[in-house]
């Protein structure tokens, strides 16, 4: 008797890889909870974390938007202004450092620099740099607009039963004599790079450790009851500042971020981990999820991802239960029984009524 | 005077107002264009005219028009489109937004309804004065104020500079007193036409 023998098929990779079809390898996640529909989901991160947000809309659940955009404004110019991106309108939050930094913003313990950059049609924060096309129409307006978010934010840290945070870089731009991080290099997107002032870190697993830690604390202290789910994004670096070639680079830098999120999945029973990066990254799946580019994940590689954390769900906790009618064919019956209103406002004005 | 009217069932309410106080504006003709929902979108420009692009359209046009199977703008004086989707966007410069996003806002609330495709159609082919009339408010509930009244007049004025009046229309604004909150009306709809 060894402890081999009594394991389950998925710990095998013979069993549970090679022989079976590489579409129908699971389940590769054994989730810690159970979400349900009505409970509060939050999601920031990196860019893939996105699509965790629209694909728990799209199954009924209930992602948290705690910044929502002007009434009327166009599902594409949302996308254009960062509206329902994440659940409020940080931008991307690439690293664990500046989740870190939101969070002390957010909580009150400390307050955003003064910095800010003029952009050619306008002002640009320099801590969201595209969440406004364009730039802002004046500085106040930008630091309005900030303050918005950061209380918006604060609230998802609050009211949220679930925190989902997407782990994207290692690299990361800070300013020096100011102590604070850019969400990207100064001088790219907005802004005028400075070699005296703006410095190139690429952080190590301790520093992406406790920043995550630092930052999990102080959510808890606002919301003691949220729990969290990591994922790390699967896609590459758009380009390195690190010296090696952009693919070492990546790898670098994921296996720091997985690392990072392991550790933390383990230490404690609120911490989950969900295995997108694996799911789409893994040579067993033959690349199928990617762009031609080999960077941008396809819709195709979202929705299985996506399917798989909804079908684990379901695996550990069973089917949850169906309302009686989806909530857009109840709107569908909602809007047929008011368009026989209608009709009958009509006939009654026009002298059709019986 | 004789106005053409253009609309879906809040059309119903102006109809109701009218045949109550019509009888005092004797110079004044309103001949009444309406199908429920979004139907009204099979309104077609044809040769000068808004024809129904399918019998069940054709139908209800002429029953509420008295007889007329198409919309001829050579035959009013005025055209007003009534509801079919069109609203207010409030502008408000303390709030959350910036005054780009607002400005874009406001622009896809105005231009993503029947309202507007209609206008568009009508401003092709005619040049008669054309207004508009926007969705009724919803009723307010609770303790009513009048604080949100002059952003609402506000904005239909902004509204104008910026969508109605280069096409040649006019965004008419409830009349004053009725919006509560800006947002809200407290009266009942036929009376918070602009009509009225």
């Amino acid at each position: 008797m060894n402890p081999y023998e009594n394991l389950p098929n998925k710990a095998f990779w013979k069993l549970a890889v090679a022989d079976r079809n590489n579409f129908e390898i699971e389940p590769l996640w054994t989730p810690k909870f159970r979400i349900m529909p009505a409970d509060a989901v939050a999601t920031f991160g990196s860019c893939f974390a996105q699509h965790i947000g629209n694909a728990l809309q799209d199954r009924g659940f209930r992602w948290m938007i705690t910044e929502t955009p002007p009434a009327g404004l166009s599902p594409k110019n949302m996308t254009a202004f960062n509206y329902n991106v994440f659940s409020a309108r940080t931008g991307n939050i690439y690293t664990t450092s500046l989740l870190r930094q939101w969070v002390s913003w957010a909580t009150g313990e400390s307050t955003p620099p003064d910095e800010v950059w003029e952009g050619k049609d306008g002002i640009i924060d320099p801590f969201r740099p595209r969440v406004e096309p364009g730039g802002f129409e004046s500085v106040e307006e930008m630091r309005r607009s900030r303050a918005v978010t950061i209380d918006a934010f604060r609230a998802g840290l609050e009211k949220a039963r679930y925190f989902v945070f997407t782990l994207g870089l290692t690299e990361s731009w800070v300013n020096k004599s100011g102590g604070y991080e850019y969400p990207m290099c100064p001088g790219t997107v907005a802004g005028t790079f400075d070699e005296t002032e703006h410095e190139f870190v690429n952080q190590d697993f301790l520093t992406v450790y406790r920043n995550l830690a630092a930052s999990f604390g102080m959510i808890r202290r606002l919301n003691k009851g949220i729990r969290f789910i990591l994922t790390v994004s699967p896609v590459p670096l758009t380009a390195t500042n690190s010296d090696e070639h952009v693919l070492v680079a990546t790898m670098y830098s994921k296996s720091v971020l997985r690392a990072v999120a392991g550790q933390f999945c383990q230490k404690g029973s609120a911490i989950d981990y969900f295995p997108s990066y694996e799911i789409i990254n893994s040579p067993v799946f033959r690349n199928a999820f990617f762009e031609p580019n080999q960077r941008n994940v396809s819709a195709y590689g979202v929705n299985f991802v996506m399917d798989h954390f909804f079908r684990c769900l379901v695996a550990k906790y069973g089917e949850y239960a169906k309302p009686g009618a989806s909530r857009g064919a109840a709107v569908a019956a909602k809007m047929s029984k008011a368009d026989e209103v209608c009709e009958e406002a009509l006939l009654e004005a026009f002298g059709g009524a019986k | 005077m004789k106005i053409g009217i253009l609309g879906n069932s809040h059309v119903a309410s102006l109809k109701q107002a009218w045949d109550r106080i019509g009888a005092d504006h004797p110079t004044i003709e309103m001949v009444f264009f309406a199908h429920r929902g979004t139907q009204m979108s099979g309104m077609q420009a044809v040769a000068g005219k808004l024809v129904p692009d399918n019998p069940n359209l054709r139908e209800a046009i002429i029953q509420v028009s008295g007889g007329r199977p198409e919309f001829d703008p050579a035959e009013y004086d005025a055209i007003v489109i009534y509801g079919l989707g069109a609203s207010v966007f409030i502008f408000d410069e303390e709030g959350p937004y910036s005054k780009k996003v607002m400005t874009i806002a406001a622009e896809n609330l105005a231009k993503n309804n029947v309202s507007y495709t209609l206008l568009e159609r009508l401003v092709g082919i005619s040049s008669k004065p054309i207004y508009i009339g926007h969705n009724p408010f919803i009723a307010a509930y609770g303790a009513i104020t009048h604080e949100g009244a002059e952003k609402y007049l506000a904005s239909v004025e902004r509204l104008n500079k910026l969508i109605y009046q280069p096409m040649g229309a006019r965004l008419l604004p409830q009349p004053e007193g009725l919006p509560a909150s800006g947002r809200a009306r407290r009266a009942p709809a036929a009376s918070a036409s602009p009509l009225r």
